[in-house]
């Protein structure tokens, strides 16, 4: 969305949304601003969920090791019952098996579920509906 | 796909608001070729959106759950997270569970809301987390050589 559109919907000034923006980005509540790829018009045909539980003298050398693997797009901390949840692209199955074939013969794993994902319905979408800001801008 | 493509692609994932001038700059080639490539990457659906990825506990969410759902109506599931504010991304997946949800809450009394309400709908069976951390956020490294039709060469 364009600065002038976010302006005009929040009824906020363009230089205090720039503003506004520029602070959020220096507080660190914007990580980045980047685009979703869909992964499948590259190429990458295998795309998984898993979730991990490592012995505990190997859970930061797994999470060092998925952090810098280049078919890990996303990785996060988790609890109940687990350690790491990640997601996984890769060319093909045949290569995410491969993948957890290595990871078992690095780490102590105490147990890993592995979910392809199938269809996609939504992503990363919350607070990004515009009638949100529409809302801030009829309040304001 | 050539490489040039490739490394504007990457640019565009590590930072969507940079200039056309700066991403011609920083793939090294002619800012004709930077806005030709950036629209056929996004008529083609390469590059779906542009996002802003936020830190939901600075933000003050301080309670995201990701959750793999299975149910029997798997339609009223999907209907009803997708009626729902807290959703932020819900996949289909294979295996023992039918969706993968993640969802956002200012609160764990209102996770716990949220949770009654699919208890009542009888949507609570599933495999419940909580995100500690986020480590690493859409940055997997997309290999430099030449990609053709869906096809890496």
């Amino acid at each position: 969305m364009k600065l002038t559109e976010m302006s005009r919907l929040t009824r906020v000034p363009v230089s205090t949304c720039f503003d506004r923006i520029r602070a959020l980005e220096g507080d660190g509540v914007v990580r980045k601003h980047g685009c979703l790829v869909d992964f499948r018009k590259l190429g990458f045909q295998a795309r998984a969920l898993a979730v991990l539980n490592a012995h505990n003298g190997d859970k930061d050398k797994l999470l060092e090791f998925l952090k810098a693997h280049p078919n890990v797009n996303s990785l996060f901390r988790v609890n109940g019952g687990w350690h790491l949840l990640a997601e996984l692209v890769f060319p093909g199955v045949r290569e995410v098996e491969d993948f957890f074939d290595e990871v078992e013969a690095k780490f102590r794993l105490k147990d890993k579920k592995v979910f392809y994902v199938l269809d996609e319905f939504r992503r990363e979408e919350f607070l990004s509906n515009p009638s949100v800001l529409m809302m801030a801008g009829g309040s304001a | 796909m050539k490489k040039a493509e490739l490394l504007i692609l990457e640019e565009l994932r590590s930072n969507s608001r940079k200039s056309l001038a700066d991403l011609a700059w920083s793939a090294d080639v002619p800012l004709s070729t930077v806005f030709k490539t950036v629209t056929r990457l996004q008529k083609t659906g390469v590059v779906v959106r542009s996002v802003s990825f936020i830190d939901f506990f600075l933000a003050g969410y301080s309670c995201v759950v990701p959750v793999f759902f299975n149910a029997r109506d798997k339609e009223a599931l999907k209907k009803f997270l997708l009626g729902r504010e807290e959703l932020n991304s819900l996949f289909r997946v294979s295996g023992d569970y039918d969706f993968y949800a993640e969802l956002v809450f200012d609160s764990m009394l209102n996770f716990s809301r949220f949770f009654d309400v699919l208890r009542q709908k009888r949507f609570s069976n599933g495999l419940f987390l909580h995100m500690l951390e986020c480590v690493k956020w859409e940055a997997c490294e997309i290999p430099k050589e030449v990609v053709r039709n869906g096809r890496r060469a």
